[in-house]
């Protein structure tokens, strides 16, 4: 007997991950603290972490490009003094991969946000709509597209 | 069992098809001894005609891989003769309705195929409207014949074919007809009490409608897309649709995307193209939305009026707005694992339909078993992950052209639908080495299943390929680059991939078993044992499927077990064996740091039973503990006396450590890690003495959600406590 009879079986996920958190709430125009902290269920001494500023963030202190090691199941930690415009707009991207022997074996991402700008706002309302339309046929719907 | 799905009759493609099967034959009788197996073929599974006769064929898969169509000595036999017998050349004779097996043996080789006999429920003929270009032409039509639960069915027996105008279009009766002046005709076929007819007109002005189609893959290393290919649209169905966007002609591309509909008389005219396929080798096949509607691509006619031909070609590109080339994709790549799973695992598999919408943020990629309300919305089959660009999220995760990821969601399918697959399925880390058993074994057998195909396409055809890297490299890219990617041939990537828990040791057992052995030794234990072992499927259970379908030699089992013990699963007995006894146990002082790791093995068969002694002095007290629990094992121990009276006794030092309710999954999961399932027991020395501690193999598995392991290895930890 099972509890839920559905079963969905996923895909494979790496247990590399990235998270970022400012030390205390985000004060623009004042020197802040980011901790960069990565997860890894797979020991490595060739961790890159790669910490993408936008436009109106400064690096104070920190290497925002460096190789590391991390420890199987236990985080790593890097911390990065900013200063943060009130013009600032974006993302803090931070990007981890391991690799082995020059290629990434595994990729981790995580986006910390500034400021949205009105236009990121709208980007989404911009976006093409596909041109299709819907009909039945046989009792089977179709997703049909008209093509030039 | 190789099935061609055979929809309509034509009598020049069986021509085409023979001279073609002729061209392919091995004219080489292959040795006995160097068949690995053999498929029989029918021309359908669903037939037709009380008194018809058709030709079944077996062909066999040599030792060395390649396939031979020339076999004597195949001994044929009916389940049951009053429906259907089969004479020594494989010819069937249908005589009465219902179901039959027809076995192949060929020396000890068996195959068969269930041919179900029914009635015709209703005719139709294809092209509903020809249109003859020249005088003296012969031309044929197809017959498409269905029962009344809409299936096409296969018969050979009498169709009557007659003309209406003999002066327009003369009837050889038996299916050809030949154009004899310019004008119009109706064509007729009966069989039985059913009727159907085609309009032909014969005139020297018509178009002929053909035409290919293709769409833009990507190609991928293991860094991520590294650029992009044009590959064929295989099998795909193609509809000729009228002015009233009625449909009036079918067919389906050919295995270089190419279709042609013959000489088809409208003058205004259309054509659709399905994200589906229809008939062998994967029928059933289907690419939908996430509303449930497949996808279809309608394009107008481009007539070329200095020939009459008309020529519509699909290109689908990657940059365009449409999901032309995505939906493509995902149906080449589960045909290109649907013909593999009929050469290589004798499966004939049908009806998956597969669920992706660009933009539809769904929770990953995965195969649902059936209806649900959450995840599952739109019934069983594959649903593939699409995440949404936004600003928080601007390198979404996509998996319509990560083939592995397809593949691996495929492989879900086949065991869920073929054979057996226990785990409850959920979130999961290819990193992880303390998993569910049951868990680790689905997942890792998913992640092995695309290396498998690779490795067979590269043999057959590498131009369906678009790894560009080591087939054996499992990949999933995030935007344009590898999100991670995990080489099961490869030892160098060793730390945390290791157990019978890991799901990364699982895949990686796999392929160096079907490197060493082949995949039917692999695929026979699914069929064969996994269906009545008793026992949720897991590695340990498949080491034992293993080892019941086929007797090894030395060296054959020396070297399966050392694939194993190369990820540290040890299904063997231990150095400190035979250690059944007390007279036998190892020795082990108090204090001592744990070094020798022990095994359970065979418990169920020899009754594998450890026995560790220590000394211990009287008033003192000790703690005594299983440490390192691997590959699934749940101890038990014992403390007994130099008389064998059992002092004291624990199965789980914490009883709720070992299995944890998953929310996620919805359902409970074991928890392997090295102490989960550990034993400990303290106690004070009544007098100074030899003591024995016994361990076994915790029985949990009449419980209903205390699967653990079936073997395992462990260390044995003897502390004074202060």
């Amino acid at each position: 007997m099972m509890l839920m009879a559905t079963v969905a079986q996923a895909k494979p996920l790496p247990s590399l991950s990235v998270k970022m958190k400012w030390q205390g709430e985000l004060v623009y125009e004042t020197p802040m603290k980011l901790v960069l902290s990565v997860y890894s269920h797979v020991a490595s001494d060739n961790l890159e972490i790669v910490l993408n500023l936008p436009e109106g963030v400064t690096l104070l202190e920190g290497d925002v490009h460096q190789i590391t090691s991390v420890e199987q199941s236990a985080p790593t930690e890097q911390s990065y003094l900013l200063l943060v415009s009130k013009k600032a707009v974006g993302l803090i991207k931070a990007e981890a991969r391991i690799k082995h022997s020059g290629e990434t074996v595994f990729y981790a991402v995580a986006g910390l946000p500034v400021k949205i700008s009105a236009k990121e706002k709208l980007s989404p309302r911009a976006a093409k709509t596909e041109n299709f339309k819907r009909i039945q046929r046989n009792g089977q719907w179709l997703r049909e597209y008209q093509l030039p | 069992m190789k099935v061609f799905f055979q929809r309509y009759i034509t009598f020049s493609l069986l021509f085409f098809c023979l001279v073609l099967l002729a061209a392919c034959s091995d004219s080489n009788e292959p040795a006995t001894g160097n068949v690995e197996k053999i498929n029989v073929t029918a021309p359908s599974l669903v037939v037709s005609g009380i008194d018809s006769t058709y030709d079944l064929t077996v062909t066999a898969t040599l030792k060395d891989g390649k396939q031979s169509d020339t076999l004597s000595g195949v001994v044929w036999s009916s389940s049951d003769n009053t429906l259907a017998t089969v004479d020594a050349s494989g010819k069937v004779s249908v005589h009465a309705l219902g179901k039959v097996s027809i076995y192949a043996n060929y020396f000890g080789l068996i195959d068969e195929v269930e041919l179900e006999i029914v009635e015709i429920s209703s005719l139709e003929l294809f092209p509903k409207k020809l249109e003859v270009t020249t005088l003296d032409q012969m031309f044929s039509l197809n017959v498409k014949a269905t029962d009344d639960q809409g299936r096409d069915v296969l018969t050979l027996g009498d169709f009557s074919w007659s003309s209406s105008n003999e002066v327009i279009v003369s009837s050889s009766g038996s299916g050809e007809f030949t154009s004899r002046a310019i004008g119009n005709a109706l064509i007729y076929v009966s069989y039985d009490n059913l009727t159907a007819e085609s309009q032909i007109s014969v005139n020297q002005s018509a178009k002929v409608i053909a035409g290919t189609a293709s769409y833009e893959d990507k190609l991928y290393t293991t860094d991520g897309f590294s650029g992009s290919d044009s590959k064929a649209i295989r099998y795909a169905s193609v509809e000729l649709l009228d002015e009233n966007k009625e449909v009036f002609a079918v067919t389906a591309t050919d295995e270089n995307g190419a279709y042609n509909f013959g000489y088809i008389v409208p003058d205004k005219f259309s054509v659709r193209l399905l994200a589906q396929v229809k008939d062998s080798p994967a029928p059933g096949f289907s690419v939908n939305d996430m509303q449930r509607s497949l996808y279809s691509f309608v394009k107008s006619s481009d007539v070329d009026t200095n020939t009459g031909q008309t020529a519509l070609e699909y290109l689908f590109a990657l940059d365009q707005t449409q999901p032309g080339a995505a939906a493509f994709n995902l149906l080449d790549v589960v045909v290109s694992a649907a013909q593999y799973s009929q050469q290589i695992l004798s499966i004939n598999v049908s009806d998956l339909t597969i669920y992706w919408e660009k933009g539809a943020d769904i929770a990953s990629s995965y195969y649902c078993t059936e209806y649900d309300t959450y995840d599952c919305q739109n019934d069983k089959g594959i649903y593939i992950l699409s995440q949404k660009a936004s600003f928080l999220n601007d390198n979404p995760d996509t998996d319509e052209f990560d083939d592995d990821v397809i593949m691996h969601e495929f492989a879900h399918f086949i065991t869920e639908n073929y054979s057996v697959d226990d785990s409850e399925g959920g979130i999961h880390f290819i990193d992880q080495n303390d998993s569910d058993l049951r868990l680790s074994w689905s997942e890792g057998w998913g992640t092995f299943f695309p290396s498998a195909v690779k490795y067979w396409l590269q043999l057959q055809n590498p131009a369906l390929l678009s790894s560009q890297s080591a087939i054996t490299t499992y990949v999933d890219t995030i935007g344009n680059q590898s999100y991670m990617f995990y080489d099961i041939s490869s030892s160098e990537i060793q730390d945390g991939f290791y157990y019978a828990s890991s799901e990364a040791a699982v895949s990686r057992i796999l392929w160096h078993i079907l490197e060493s052995f082949g995949m039917p030794k692999i695929w026979d234990v699914f069929m064969n044992y996994f269906p009545v072992s008793g026992y949720p499927t897991s590695l340990p259970v498949f080491w034992d499927g293993l080892l019941s379908s086929d007797l090894y030699s030395s060296s054959e089992l020396a070297e399966l077990e050392s694939i194993f013990a190369e990820r540290r699963v040890y299904y063997q007995l231990d150095a400190s064996e035979a250690d059944n006894t007390l007279a036998s146990a190892t020795i082990q002082n108090v204090g001592d740091v744990p070094v020798v790791t022990h095994t359970i093995y065979n418990d169920e068969l020899v009754g594998d039973v450890d026995f560790i002694t220590f000394q211990a002095q009287a008033g003192k007290t000790y703690s005594i503990s299983t440490i390192d629990l691997y590959n699934g094992i749940d101890t038990a121990i014992r403390l007994l006396n130099e008389q064998g009276d059992v002092l004291a006794e624990n199965d789980d030092a914490d009883p709720e450590a070992y299995y944890q309710f998953d929310y996620d999954v919805g359902a409970y999961r074991i928890s392997n890690s090295p102490t989960a399932m550990a034993s400990k027991i303290e106690f004070t020395a009544a007098e100074t003495a030899q003591y024995y501690i016994e361990v076994t193999f915790a029985d949990k598995k009449s419980s209903t959600y205390d699967f653990v392991g079936h073997y395992g290895s462990y260390k044995v930890s003897i502390v004074e406590v202060p």
